[in-house]
Parts: structure tokens; sequence; C-alpha cells
């Protein structure tokens, strides 16, 4: 039913993101070969020892999603390794078999991890396996056509002859990697698939795994900072002495984003900052507010913009019926658990890190540029991360430059660990922009959209920052609209407009990125257009959809979930129900909340999940981030929101930034849906973004009234789970 | 300015301020990193320890509020690696996803089943009150409920 020219068909997520790579020039690390013990190192990523021990060394962060445990069942599989010796290891290299194979650069983001790494580890898995193979067969002379592996284990039927993998590594080592290698046929898999605990599971219960923050270096420095208080503000002056005089402070220094005190732990380091005389110069944006920008916004809404996509004619009067609104969304902060660190040694020429980062490949260039110490002479030691949810896939890298900055302008022969406290990060910028969405739709006979103009006011993330090309796409960003461009459901006549403003307040991506914004309002207009028309939402759904090949999936997770959902059942009587269904980062995931009225109190009643992302590894942790994902995105329907006075970010911490407690957040059915995909697609952030809408439908048919912003305005409601 | 702190059965001598918050004393002066600084006003839990058995949040706990003779204990307290129930259901099902506030976590849960071992679900929300933005809570709850099982089997 659409009419789709070429330039409006879907455009991968990241395509032009391949220009990510930065033009970072890195010599590649040797790898250890020769000596006699020596492991079977066929590629950055794989290791085999001697004695075993299958090494992976993962090319991306586990921001929690289990990606390592994932990568890991990925190349092992095809290794037919025995997986209760497989190890992961954070990355320490910026070896080119790292790079993320679609952006040529080391680096985590958009749910890509294990959907980009799919085709790479399950080769490097079976080019491994074949040398191995080829070396057995040469020392037995036999066709290696002939062996069976399994569990790290080469087998001869014929014979009977056994080898383990760490039996062979020498001379595996010695074989050159066979040109091309045949992948497994999904009915072979063993370890893809099954819900393998995570191979994390004990360190993260004991207290044992080492997050940044954790470092321990010998005569490691601890350093507190203090930024600008107004977004757009800088350091006028300060006066050290007293923090210097004080015991245990090493150095008071400042750098081009505030002032640090170094001292030997954190804490005096910290008592020491809040001595400090600073002046700041305040910005222009210091007169303004939320309020301010909202006017703005709004003034922007108001009139037309240039279009993203647009075809046909728009003719409101041609339509049966006009229907209008607008929805708006604040900014939002990552708030990780961890609070932002990174420890910096910078001797000379020579400048190490140790930190959670998705980005270690574009932190290396922001470090040289910050520093003026060349790139090869830059190390990045990949730590655990204490959440990141985007907030440390940092465009500037800005707490891993400012601890190199603090090390070298203090000039300490020493390593230094520079924490940010719980403010600095909720204050501190980079937020999911604010957005508001402003619609006119003109419907036709059938109560279905005919005329849908459309208009988005949401700033830049990729603006200004070393990603501006690759996300640009036709003179938009795509940060801003994705989820809303090309959406199945628009009629014949569009007109969808973008306003960019631009504001000192920083933004950038957060889980479910665009989505959780265009989600809410697409699902949400559809909502209620088939509340409107008098029609069920999935039925409605489906005449909008049509039959064409790219809605497939769509409806394969419509069906599955009306099904799991047991919606055709009528629900009981003080029992309401919404539902939405979104894709995002190559996933389709539908949703049906159903929330019990007692009076004003709202309790989750059931909240039921159909998850489309193509070949699942591990189910489990697939369940587990639809679950969780759950949690996060009520946070930004309870109650989130950074709101703006003087210029400055009212919120600072979790009492008033408030994330959703245990007590809030339901149980959710997940049902996985194969809709037969020969591969994997995003699974961490997608779940984030239809939840919102399904929600938001739920709450609108109990309460009876509109949702149109975020967080919701519950108007005497409260939302309970227990 | 020494001063004697017993953290998982051992006594330190400490020699750090009084008005210095008993997480920084565990993690800066004894090197017990398991226990996490998450916001600084005890709203998140992720200084979550037990002190003479109590879950207590520590970011904002002044060293001189622990007695001499009171027993502090953190996540390397424990019993280790699979052999605590609720470190051991933690690990079976696979709760933790950054895992960065799972101590704190894991430390109130210890505290809720020593006082409620069969716990309802009311008990368990009041009870568990620390702050994941991961989002672990439906795994939380399954896990409680399976440490409650295995600690009222054994």
């Amino acid at each position: 039913m659409r009419d789709a020219s070429a330039r409006l068909t879907r455009r991968a997520f990241l395509r032009g993101a391949a220009v990510l790579s930065f033009g970072l020039a890195t010599a590649p690390r040797l790898l250890r070969a020769g000596a006699a013990a020596t492991p079977f190192t066929p590629s950055a990523l794989l290791s085999i020892e001697t004695d075993d021990t299958v090494r992976i060394v993962m090319p991306h962060a586990d921001l929690g999603s289990g990606i390592y445990t994932g990568l890991a069942q990925v190349l092992a599989e095809e290794l037919d390794a025995d997986w209760e010796r497989v190890v992961t290891v954070h990355l320490d290299s910026l070896h080119d078999d790292l790079k993320h194979p679609q952006w040529g650069v080391i680096a985590t983001g958009a749910s890509t991890s294990v959907a980009s790494q799919w085709q790479n580890l399950r080769e490097t898995g079976a080019s491994a396996r074949a040398m191995l193979v080829a070396a057995a067969a040469d020392a037995w002379g036999v066709s290696p056509a002939s062996l069976v592996t399994r569990d790290s284990t080469i087998t001869d039927p014929a014979s009977g002859r056994q080898a383990r993998y760490g039996e062979l590594t020498a001379a595996a080592a010695r074989r050159t990697p066979p040109a091309a290698v045949t992948l497994k046929d999904r009915s072979q898999f063993t370890l893809i698939g099954r819900s393998l605990p995570r191979l994390d599971r004990h360190t993260k219960s004991d207290g044992s795994a080492v997050f940044g923050i954790d470092v321990q270096l010998p005569e490691l420095r601890h350093a507190a900072i203090a930024h600008a208080p107004a977004f757009g503000g800088k350091l006028a002056s300060y006066d050290g002495d007293a923090a210097r005089a004080m015991p245990d402070v090493e150095a008071v220094v400042a750098i081009p984003t505030g002032v640090a005190v170094v001292a030997r732990s954190w804490w005096q380091a910290k008592r020491a900052l809040e001595t400090l005389d600073i002046r700041w110069e305040d910005g222009a944006f210091a007169h303004k507010s939320s309020a301010d920008l909202w006017r703005e916004y709004e003034t922007l809404a108001a009139s037309d913009g240039p279009s993203f996509e647009q075809r046909g004619t728009l003719d409101f009067d041609a339509a049966s019926a006009v229907v209008e609104g607008e929805m708006r969304f604040p900014f939002l902060a990552h708030a990780p658990m961890e609070p932002l660190n990174a420890t910096a040694r910078v001797d000379g020429e020579r400048c190490e890190i140790w930190a959670g980062t998705q980005f270690q490949g574009i932190d290396v260039a922001n470090l040289a540029a910050a520093t003026g110490i060349a790139a090869e002479h830059i190390t990045i030691h990949t730590q655990w991360l204490g959440g990141s949810f985007g907030r440390r896939a940092a465009p500037h890298a800005d707490f891993l430059v400012e601890a190199a900055q603090v090390a070298q302008t203090s000039g300490l022969p020493h390593p230094v660990k520079l924490l940010w406290q719980r403010e600095d990060d909720v204050r501190g910028g980079l937020y999911r922009p604010m957005a508001l969405h402003r619609w006119k739709i003109g419907l036709d006979g059938d109560g279905r959209p005919a005329h849908w103009r459309h208009r988005v006011v949401c700033a830049s993330i990729s603006k200004g920052t070393p990603f501006e090309s690759a996300f640009y796409v036709d003179g938009f960003d795509r940060l801003s609209i994705e989820g809303l461009i090309h959406t199945h459901y628009a009629g014949s006549n569009v007109d969808f407009q973008l306003h960019t403003p631009t504001h000192p307040v920083s933004v950038c991506w957060l889980r479910g990125e665009a989505d959780t914004h265009t989600a809410p309002v697409v699902e949400g207009i559809v909502n209620r257009l088939a509340r409107r028309a008098g029609a069920d939402p999935f039925a409605y759904r489906r005449a909008l959809l049509g039959d064409e090949p790219g809605t497939a999936r769509t409806r394969g997770v419509l069906d599955a979930l009306e099904h799991a959902a047991n919606w055709a059942e009528p629900p009981p009587d003080g029992i309401f129900r919404g539902m939405a269904v979104h894709t995002s980062f190559g996933s389709v995931c539908g949703f049906v909340v159903e929330l019990a009225r007692r009076d004003q109190t709202l309790a989750f009643h059931k909240v039921t999940a159909a998850f489309d992302c193509g070949v699942v590894i591990n189910p489990d942790a697939v369940r587990a981030q639809v679950a969780s994902s759950v949690a996060f995105a009520l946070s930004m329907a309870l109650g989130q929101e950074i709101t703006i006075e003087q210029g400055r970010a009212v919120q600072g911490n979790f009492n008033d930034y408030p994330v959703a407690t245990l007590a809030q957040v339901p149980d959710v059915d997940v049902h996985l849906v194969d809709t037969g995909l020969d591969h994997p697609t995003g699974v961490g952030e997608v779940p984030v973004s239809p939840f919102l809408p399904a929600l938001a439908a739920a709450v609108e048919a109990a309460t009876g009234r509109e949702v149109d912003r975020w967080p919701l305005r519950l108007d005497g409601y409260t939302i309970a789970n227990v | 300015m020494g001063r004697k702190l017993t953290v998982n059965g051992a006594v330190h001598d400490v020699d750090v301020a009084g008005d210095t918050p008993l997480l920084w004393v565990l993690r800066d002066t004894l090197g017990l990193t398991g226990t996490k600084y998450g916001c600084g006003i005890m709203a998140c839990g992720a200084c979550t320890v037990l002190v003479d058995g109590a879950a207590t949040r520590t970011c904002a706990l002044p060293l001189d509020a622990i007695g001499e003779q009171q027993q502090v204990t953190t996540i390397e307290g424990l019993a280790g690696t699979s052999r605590d129930p609720v470190q051991k259901a933690w690990a079976e099902l696979s709760v933790a996803q950054c895992g960065y506030c799972q101590s704190g976590m894991i430390m109130s849960v210890v505290a809720l089943l020593a006082e409620h071992p069969d716990p309802s679900d009311a008990q368990i929300a009041a009870g568990v009150t620390n702050l994941c933005r991961c989002g672990t809570y439906q795994q939380v709850r399954r896990a409680i409920r399976r440490a409650a099982e295995a600690t009222r089997d054994a």
C-alpha cells in the first residue's frame, strides 16, 4: 500500500558509518609466534593455549548485556571448542582484527556487537579449526575431511586416535590459514541457541570483577574535578592555595573543562576540591531555562522546516477528518551506576589509560589530540563497565581526556584515577536530546492516514563530532529521526520535517536512541487512530502494513504477541490494555501492557513481549535484555527528566533523577519469535522503545487521558507494581 | 589517630579522618573494592555492607559511626564464589548484567533473608531498594526465591 521510491528505501542504520575509521594509523602489534610451547594465535581475537585454554579477546565492550558470553558462543561454535575451557579477555590493543567489521574502528554501539561480528567470529573459529585439523591430519597421514572435532578434541574415527587442541598449537601455528571455510548449518549448532550461563557470573557475584573505578596500580593517585556549572560556561579563575596546603593533596590543576585536585585518596581529593575558590564565567546560556527552550521548540514546530521524507501532496481539505497532536520528551541522563572515571599514566611520550569505555578506537584519536602524544604511544586497557547505555561512547572521550590531562598537567610520575561525582555525571550533559513532535494527519474514509505532516524538533547528536558524516544522510541527522523516517504506517501523502536547534547542552545517544521518542510518537499515533476508527489495534496495524515483504517480520511479531498475550479474549473488569510494536536496530519488538486500576492506582497486571532478533545466540540472555529494558524504559516513563534553570541542570543525583526500583518494575513474559532470518540482529537497546507506547496506551485506556509528554503526567494516578 | 575496624572478621588499624565515609575506608584504605560508589548520598545502595548483620549504606556514613566492636561484612566476606547461597543463586541465574550494583544488592538480600527466610513479595520490595540501572530486578526476584529455598533446604 506504500508507494516507496528508491530514495525512500529504508537504509541500513549505519551504512554510512564506514567513514568512522577516522584516519587512524595504528601499528598492529606483532602476535607472539615461534616458541616451542607457543599458543596458537591465528588472529588477535583468538589464542589457543597448550593447556587447552581457548582465549578469546573481546572486540567489543560488554556494557552488561552479556555479549562476552554471546560472542564467545559464536566463535567457539565454529571452532568446536570445549566450552568449559573458553575464557574471554578485555581488549587492550587496537589490532585491525578487533575493529568493528562494518565501522572499521574499534567501537561498541547501536546494538551491533553480535550482529556485526556474526560472520567474522564464525570465520575466525572455522579457520582456526581447519588449521588444527590440518595439523592433525598431517601428523596422522590421513585426510582432513576424515577427522571429527568436538569439545576441543580431534578424533580419527578410523583409527580411534585423538588429540587435544592444546597438543597441536605449535603445528597449527605453522599452517597457512585456509582461503575459504565452510560454516555450519544452523541444524549443526551445539552452542549457538543455548542458554549457557554467563561467563562473568561468578566474578560479578563475588565482588571480584574489576571495573574502571577498581583499578589498582602502584603509587596510584586519585583526582576529583569541578566542572563549570552552566552549560557553555568556563573557568575564569581559581585559588587553590588552601587545597594545596591540605594533607595528602599533591596537585591542583586547571584543564580546559575544569579544575581538579589530585590527592592520595579520592575522599581527600573531593574534600580539597570543596575548599577551592573557583570563579566561573557563565556564557549567554546561563539566562536560559527549560521553559525558554520549549518556547523555542514550539515556535519551530509551528512552522515548516526542511523535509526529510516527502511524497504525494498534502491536502487536508480532502480528508474525511483531521487529527493533530504533539508529544514532548525531556533531556535524559544515562546515569550508569558506576560514575565516570578513568585512570591515566602520562610519562613523557607515552599515555596509558585504564577505563571502561565503548570507544577505544575513537578514544585514542581524541587522547592523541588532547595530549599531543602520538596515537601509537597510547594504550587503553579496557575494564569492566559499570553500565554505560551510550555514555561511555563519548564522541570527544571527555572523561578519558580529562584523566589524561589531569595526569599530564599535574606533572606527577604516578598514575592518576579521575573519578567524577554522581552530580558531575547527571549535570554534565551528553543527554538524550529533548524533542518535540507535532503532527497533523488527514484520514481517509476508513480512518487511516492519508495525509501526514510531521515536524520533529531535536538537536543533532552527531553535528560537530567525528560521526557527523556517518550519520548525516541527505542533510539530516539520522540520530534525530530514526524510527519515524520510512514508517510503514504512513499513507501516500507525506511531509516529514526536521528542525535542528542548537544549544550548549550537549546531547548523545542513549539506550534506544531516537526510537525512544519516535516509537512513542508513531505507535501512540497509530493507537489513537485505531481507537478513533473503532478498530482493534492489531487489526488496524495489519491493515496499514499490508502484505509487502518489508513488513513480514513486524506482522510475525504481531501474530506472536497477539497470541501470547491472549489478546482475543477481552480483559476482565478493571484491567486496561495497551500494545505497541516497533522496529529498531534491525529487530522487531512488541509489547502488551495490562494495568489493573483500583481507584487512582495503576498496577501492572501482566506484561507480555514478543521479540524477533533473528538468530538467537543465548535465549536466556535475550529474555533478560527484554525484561531489563522494561525497567530502563519505566524510569523514563515514571520520573526521569533533566530540566534547565539558569543554564544549569537542575537534577543532580538519584534523589531527583529517579531510577525505577524493584518494587516498581514488573516481570515480563518474553516470547522469542523466529520469522526465518538467518543472522542475529540487535538486542540490548531494542525493547526500550516499544514498551513506552504500549504503557502509554494502557495508561490512556485506564485513565481516559492522552499522553502528550514524558515522563508521564498521571494527574493524580500512580503506577505501582507490588 | 589510628583506630580499630573489624572487617570480614579481621581487625585493621586504620589511620584516616573519622569523618571519612566507611565506603572509602573500605575501598581506598583496605583495598576492598567489591563495595561500590554510586551516588554519595546513600540513595542507590551500591555501597551496601552488613554492620552487625544489618544492611547498611556506607557512602555517607562516617567511620566514626562504626564502633570498634562492630562487625563489618563486605561482599568479599561472604563465603566466596558459589558457596554462599545468595551468591550461588546469583551465579546460577546469571543475574548480573553490568554487575556494578550487584555487590550491594547481594548484601541487602543476605540481610533480608536473615530476617525473612521466606520473604513475601512485599517484604522483598521493601527490603531490596537498591537501584539497578541495567534493570535486573526480575532476575533478582528469582534469585532471592532460589536462595531462600536453598537456605531452607540446607
